[in-house]
């Protein structure tokens, strides 16, 4: 019963998926809305095999999609970088904290479209504005885990090291930086997450390339298609990041759940 | 093992129901909702004659005599107003005659029935003057922007593509504001692009605007589709708007201060501003206008609508037949 019970449910999803693709299908055969509103799931494929042939706007889907994911894992990685230290060294120590915490919680709730245009005009239109938007979008979901799993690693613990010799820095890496990985890799997800969802905004302004900029573009001209295929890419593609980043952390972290 | 059949069925039964909910929506949209005697139109933030009707009044006087209300939408752009066409919630809307032909290609159903204005020095190319650039050839490598699916695009494709310069100029996608932003900040070497951010693009170089094109051969216009429902539901109405705008085309002849006043007056500019903003665009007489829009601006409809179904952005290759058919003539009662 136990084991049988994961397949059961992904058989559910696998039904869903296949009932809305059904849906879909009907719907355009039967032709109960115009093929601007719904394109067809066949010309969804046409145009998503033309597009790999001719490219879009004469550059390839391929350039498109790598130009966008490399502008998500530079934004990403910078976030990483510059968050997880300073999410865990606020977490330690409280001086720290009090001057990083008012400025990340500050950025935090605001839509980011809300203040791109005045990055625009700070770093101009090329490719810093689109990172540095994708950048401040995924800094504050790391830095509020690491911060967060540094108050939760068990006082205990640390006094314990602290009676048996260990000094602050020592205390740090064998306890704080273990218990924390965990609520790491879990900042990590949400901050990809994140910077995901703004990434057609970050694309919006002054560019030429990028999935995010082809479905915008697509939509000026009423190209349905073109955009139902941008948005597939990008949903399969979050999906796939997700499960590769759930992947890696149960890789690298095993002791999760035990400490 | 029952309890989660029940829950499989609630899951898939939840998801019917939701797609029908779906597509009700979408259908409704393209069904015929509304009925009452409100003219919806959309409208662009620009002195043309519908701006000029309505500071005027005329066009709500001769729709309240007959029993109508006006509503006005603002869109930003052509491509907005498409959307807002397609989903059905204006009846009338101005445009760049570049979404007009996006319109055709995606089979909305809608006809173009008035040409607001043809295009003239109110577009134009300009780079920096410190480039120093002489010849056409001098573009090449430049950054160039411009508001995509425009007619100012358009208008740039054009001119790059007679000095065979396609492919060898960057171009970039920004809108008007954005344009000005970039420029002031130096990451652009040229825009094309109207008023009233033309004016505000220092320091620059015209290497040729719409005037200049238009009569090379590539016009562009501002014109007006309307949805066929409201064609069959309210011909008179229609009729009655496109007899107030012909007048606002004859007013220009005889009394342009006069239509400088009224659309600078609504749009907040001084008349000279306006005047600038208006530029060399024509206003094609009323008497004109079905000879007009049935003869010279379909050949230049189907020029551009060729060019932009080579470049494959339309939804379809529509012909000189499909020009001839959605440009509808029969409203404008020629002044009479």
């Amino acid at each position: 019963m136990e084991t049988k019970r994961p397949t059961k449910y992904r058989r559910l999803s696998l039904g869903v998926l296949l009932l809305i693709l059904a849906l879909w299908f009907g719907a355009t055969a039967a032709h109960l809305v115009s093929g601007i509103l719904l394109p067809s799931p066949q010309r969804v494929v046409t145009t998503f095999i033309s597009l790999c042939q001719h490219g879009y706007n004469g550059v390839s889907l391929g350039t498109h999609y790598l130009v966008t994911m490399l502008r998500l894992i530079i934004a990403v990685v910078a976030a990483i970088l510059i968050g997880v230290p300073l999410g865990l060294v606020s977490g330690y120590l409280l001086r720290v904290k009090a001057i990083v915490d008012p400025i990340i919680q500050f950025i935090r709730p605001i839509p980011p479209l809300a203040y791109y245009t005045l990055l625009i005009l700070w770093l101009g239109i090329g490719e810093s504005s689109k990172i540095s938007l994708l950048f401040l979008a995924a800094i504050p979901p790391i830095y509020i885990a690491c911060f967060d799993a540094v108050k939760k690693v068990n006082v205990e613990y640390l006094q314990s090291a602290a009676s048996l010799g260990a000094n602050a820095k020592q205390r740090f890496w064998h306890i704080v930086f273990p218990a924390a990985a965990p609520d790491i890799f879990t900042g990590v997800r949400s901050a990809v997450g994140v910077a995901y969802t703004t990434i057609v905004s970050a694309e919006m302004v002054a560019s030429s390339t990028g999935i995010g900029w082809m479905i915008i573009d697509a939509s000026h001209y009423l190209k349905s298609d073109v955009m139902f295929v941008g948005i597939i890419v990008l949903g399969v593609t979050g999906v796939a990041l997700d499960w590769g980043i759930k992947a890696l952390e149960h890789r690298l972290i095993k002791w999760s759940g035990r400490v | 093992m029952k309890n989660q059949r029940r829950l499989k069925l609630g899951g898939l039964l939840g998801v019917v129901v939701l797609g029908l909910i779906g597509l009700l929506v979408m259908t409704g949209a393209s069904r015929p909702t509304q009925s009452t005697t409100t003219i919806r139109i959309g409208i662009l933030r620009v002195p043309n004659d519908v701006t000029a009707a309505r500071q005027r009044g005329d066009l709500q006087r001769a729709a309240r005599q007959r029993g109508y209300r006006i509503k006005y939408y603002t869109f930003d752009s052509g491509v907005d107003a498409n959307k807002a066409l397609l989903a059905n919630s204006v009846d009338l809307a101005t445009m760049g005659d570049t979404n007009a032909v996006v319109a055709m290609a995606a089979k909305i159903p809608v006809n173009l029935v008035w040409v607001n204005d043809v295009v003239g020095s109110n577009e134009q190319l300009v780079v920096r003057r410190q480039l120093g650039i002489q010849r056409p050839q001098d573009l090449v490598g430049k950054t160039i922007a411009t508001p995509f699916a425009s007619t100012s695009h358009y208008s740039l494709m054009m001119y790059l593509k007679a000095h065979h310069l396609l492919g060898k100029v960057h171009l970039m996608d920004m809108q008007t504001t954005e344009i000005v932003a970039a420029w002031r900040r130096g990451d652009i070497d040229g825009a094309y692009t109207w008023e009233p951010s033309l004016s505000n693009l220092t320091h620059a170089q015209t290497l040729t605007d719409s005037q200049a094109l238009a009569n090379a051969g590539y016009l562009t216009a501002n014109v007006t589709l309307a949805t066929t429902q409201f064609q069959r539901q309210h011909p008179q109405a229609l009729r009655m708007v496109l007899d107030v705008l012909g007048q606002m085309h004859d007013l220009k002849q005889t009394h342009p201060g006069e239509i400088n006043r009224t659309t600078g007056k609504f749009l907040d500019l001084t008349a000279q501003q306006a005047q600038t903003q208006i530029g060399t665009s024509r206003w094609v007489r009323a008497d004109e206008m079905p000879r007009f829009m049935t003869h010279q601006f379909t050949r230049q409809f189907n020029t551009a609508c060729q060019f932009m179904g080579q470049q494959q952005t339309l939804n379809s290759r529509p012909n000189y037949r499909d020009c001839q058919r959605f440009i509808d003539a029969r409203y404008c009662t020629g002044g009479e």
